[in-house]
Parts: structure tokens; sequence; C-alpha cells
């Protein structure tokens, strides 16, 4: 095995290489990324089956409903797509945290390596261990750099894609939002023109009723009892077409309902698609500016190295 | 409750009316404008409620009010959702992109994580070790040619500890 002088050579260049690095180098937080997707993918999902559902119920609706259902599953699937893309990056983040741990069970991994291969080519031993105590050291840092870039790297990849996703997917929502109010509203009007003849007469019933009431009682015209009674034949018939009357006034109530609460999440889903394409913005702009690592952070790996080095003079 | 119908009379005045709905329900259909389609489809509807008296005239009215409103409402539908589709094979594309990130980011972390290093590392010391026992037990052997080929293998082992060390 050959002097040690060159690992302290690499220990101090590979410490001031980092050092330069990690000046420069934090991980940021991409859970809130991660959970607007998931929710992302929970709207956009939803706002499209109620909606195609909206659309099935017109009676020539069927055909629509199904070239709606077959677009938006693609855009569940690129949803899901979008949803394994936030994890990956929630990935590299962990793997970068992961660092220290692993380096050190590497660098144990490497020792016992190291001590195998002394039992048979004599000469491989000590120096081992050091390098790769500095090495694991080292690593934590490294794992944190490399995780740091790689989250870089894919943000920047990402960044346009991601806008003309949340471009398109806001224009589909708008769509959507305007075919929700089209099928709901021909709901309501193809309800409201079955009971046509009975609407009609209602209405007629209705117009008689306020007329009369208008018209007013002269007493003196002597006409008071043939108004009265007119005003309860009105009101009994009115009384009799409450029967249809009531139960069609609830369904176009329900489908009003049914329109507001769709819509209510549509607008949310709009609004969605906004945060979550600036939450990207966000996350690539504070991996590209790289804040500056902890401070006590790099103290301590300060001393870990001089602790090595001092180890390898030692030797 | 007076309205646009109220006053109305006759089926020359209704179809009058309706003549001049239909027109306003070509330009919305024409301005591709939702909110005026809608309103337009409103009115139709109204117009088929207020209609009077009720004989084969006005119901031919009526049915060419129901047929207008239908198709605006059915055409409003269709353009949105192919508007819709006409985005997909965008998305597709993206779709494949994205999955293509995801796997590449998973591989990246695990290299991060050092577990594929750890593995290898696990591995060599594991074959050292039982490479050195079968040395301990071809020591009493005199095949020198089998020993040499042993101390190659053995010596190819330690590069790789040393490309390990300098990594």
């Amino acid at each position: 095995m050959g002097s040690p002088r060159p690992l302290i050579a690499c220990g101090i260049v590979l410490g001031v290489v980092l050092q330069g690095l990690l000046s420069s180098c934090a991980l940021p937080e991409v859970k809130p990324f991660t959970d607007a997707t998931v929710q992302l993918h929970a709207a956009v999902d939803i706002s499209g089956r109620v909606v195609v559902k909206e659309v099935q119920a017109l009676d020539q609706g069927q055909a629509a409903a199904a070239v709606l259902a077959q677009s938006w599953e693609m855009r569940v699937k690129l949803l899901d797509a979008l949803v394994d893309y936030a994890r990956s990056l929630q990935a590299i983040v962990d793997a970068g945290k992961k660092g220290q741990e692993n380096a050190e069970k590497l660098g144990a991994a490497i020792k016992t390596l190291g001590v195998a291969t002394n039992l048979i080519v004599p000469g491989g031993g000590a120096a081992v261990g050091v390098a790769t105590d500095i090495a694991s050291s080292f690593y934590a840092q490294i794992a944190t750099v490399l995780a740091a870039r790689s989250l870089e790297e894919a943000l920047d990849a990402s960044q346009p894609g991601i806008e003309i996703i949340a471009r398109h997917l806001s224009e589909d929502i708008a769509d959507l939002e305007e075919i929700l109010l089209d099928a709901v509203q021909e709901q309501m009007d193809a309800e409201e023109e079955k009971y046509q003849l009975e609407l009609g007469f209602r209405l007629e019933l209705e117009k008689q009723r306020k007329a009369l009431s208008g018209a007013g009682i002269d007493l003196h015209a002597g006409n008071t009892t043939q108004i009265v009674e007119k005003l309860k034949t009105i009101d009994a018939l009115l009384a009799i077409t409450d029967r249809w009357y009531l139960p069609l006034q609830a369904r176009l109530v329900a489908l009003r309902q049914r329109r507001d609460t769709s819509r209510g999440l549509i607008v949310a889903c709009q609004a969605g698609i906004e945060q979550w394409a600036a939450s990207h913005t966000t996350l690539a702009n504070t991996v590209r500016q790289r804040k500056i690592a902890d401070v006590d952070e790099l103290v301590q790996t300060a001393i870990d190295i001089r602790e090595h080095i001092k180890k390898v003079r030692d030797l | 409750m007076s309205n646009e119908f109220s006053d109305i009379t006759g089926v020359e005045a209704w179809a009058k009316k309706l003549d001049e709905l239909l027109g306003v329900a070509e330009q919305a259909a024409e301005a591709n404008d939702g909110a005026a389609r809608r309103d337009i489809r409103t009115r139709l509807k109204d117009f088929i409620l207020h209609s009077r008296p009720e004989s084969p005239e006005i119901s031919r009215l009526d049915t060419i009010a129901s047929e207008t409103r239908t198709a605006l409402a059915m055409e409003s539908i269709t353009e949105r959702i192919a508007a819709i589709a006409k985005r997909s094979s965008d998305l597709v594309r993206f779709t494949k992109e994205f999955q293509a990130r995801t796997e590449a980011g998973h591989s990246r972390a695990h290299l991060i994580t050092l577990e594929p290093a750890r593995k290898v590392v696990a591995t060599t010391t594991a074959t050292i070790q039982a490479l050195k026992e079968l040395q301990a037990e071809l020591s009493t052997v005199q095949d020198e040619p089998l020993l040499r080929d042993i101390l190659q293998v053995l010596s190819q082992l330690q590069s790789i500890r040393s490309e390990i060390e300098s990594a």
C-alpha cells in the first residue's frame, strides 16, 4: 500500500471543493409541491367525472359524454405521472438527507473489505480505514450536493412542460365549466318543457289571480262575492297543480344546487392549477438560487475533516 | 310578472317573436359566447312555456324553438369537448415525458443513497473471504499454476478495492 500523504492531499482538495459547493447548496422542502400535485390530481379527476355524468344525463349526450370521458382519462393519467414525478423529487431530497447514514454504512463495508484483502494481500489495511473515514464524512455532504444538483436539473428540465401543462389544464377546466353549465341548464330546460302544458295552465291561473287581486274588490259594484269565489276557484286549481309543480320545483332546485357544488369544485380546481404551477416555479427558483447551507453543519464538517487529517498524519 | 311574451297574441305575433329569437340564437352561435347562448336558450324555453293558444300552428313554433334550444346546447357542449380532445395529444406526450423523468429521478436518488456501492463492496468482501478460505485449503497443495491464477484474481480484487478507496 502507498504512503498516506496522497490521502491527506486528497482530503484537503476535497475539503476545499466541498466547502465551495456547500456554501451555495441546501435541499429545499418538496412536500408543498407534492401535496399540491396530489390535490390537483383529485380535483381534476372528480371534476371530470361529475361533468361526464351531467352530459350523460342528456337525451342526446351519450356520444359526447363518451368522448369527454376518454379525453379526461388522459388528464388523469397525466396527473398520475405528475404525482409520481413529484414523489421522485421527494426521493431525491430524501436520498440527499439519507447520505450520512449510508456513507457510514459504506465506510464500514469498505473497512471490512480492507481487512479481508489485507489478510490475503499484505499491505492494504490501516490506510484504507482512514481513507474511508474521510470519504464517508465527505459523502454526507456530497450526497446533499448531488441531490441539490439532481433536483435542479429535474426542475429546470420540467419547468417548460409544467407551464404548458398548466396552461392546457386551465383551458380544459374552463371548457369543463362551460360544459357543466350547458349540460345542467339543458336538463333544467328539458324538465320544464316536459310540463309545458301544465306550466302554461298554471301560468294562466297565476295571471288571472293577479288580475283579480289587482282589480280590487269594489263594494259598490256588488261583485265582491263573485271575485272571492273566482279567487277561491283559482286557489283550489293552483293547489291541484302543486302536486306536480312542487316536485318539479324541487328537482330544479336540486339540479341548481348540484350545478353550484360542481362549479365550486371546478373553480377551486382552476385556482389549484395556478398554485400548483407556481409551487413548481418557486421550488425551481429556490434550488437555482442555492440558499446557503446551515453554518453549524459546515463548521462540524470542517472539524471532522481536521480530525481525519490528524489521523492520517499520525499513521 | 310581465315579460317579453306578456303582450303577444295571435299566431303571427308569436311567429314574429320566434323569428326574432332565432336571429339572436344565430348570432350567439356564431359568436361562440357560452353565456349568450345560455341566455337565448332560456328565452326559447320561456317562449315555449308562454306561447298561446294550444294550437297546431303554435305547437309547430314550439317545436322549432325546442329543437333550436337543444341544438344550441349540444353544439356548445360538443365544441368544448372537441377543444378538450384537441389538447389531448400534447398531454399524452407530457405524460410519457414525465414518466421518463420520474424513472430518471428515482435512479438518481438510488445512486445518491450509495446503496449500489454498498452492495458491490459487501459482495466483494464476501468473495475475498471465500477466496481466503480457498487459499488456505490450497496451501497444502503443490499446484503452482492454480495458485498463480488465484493470486491474479486477488490482485484484480485489490484493484477494485483501490478504485473504491479513490472514489
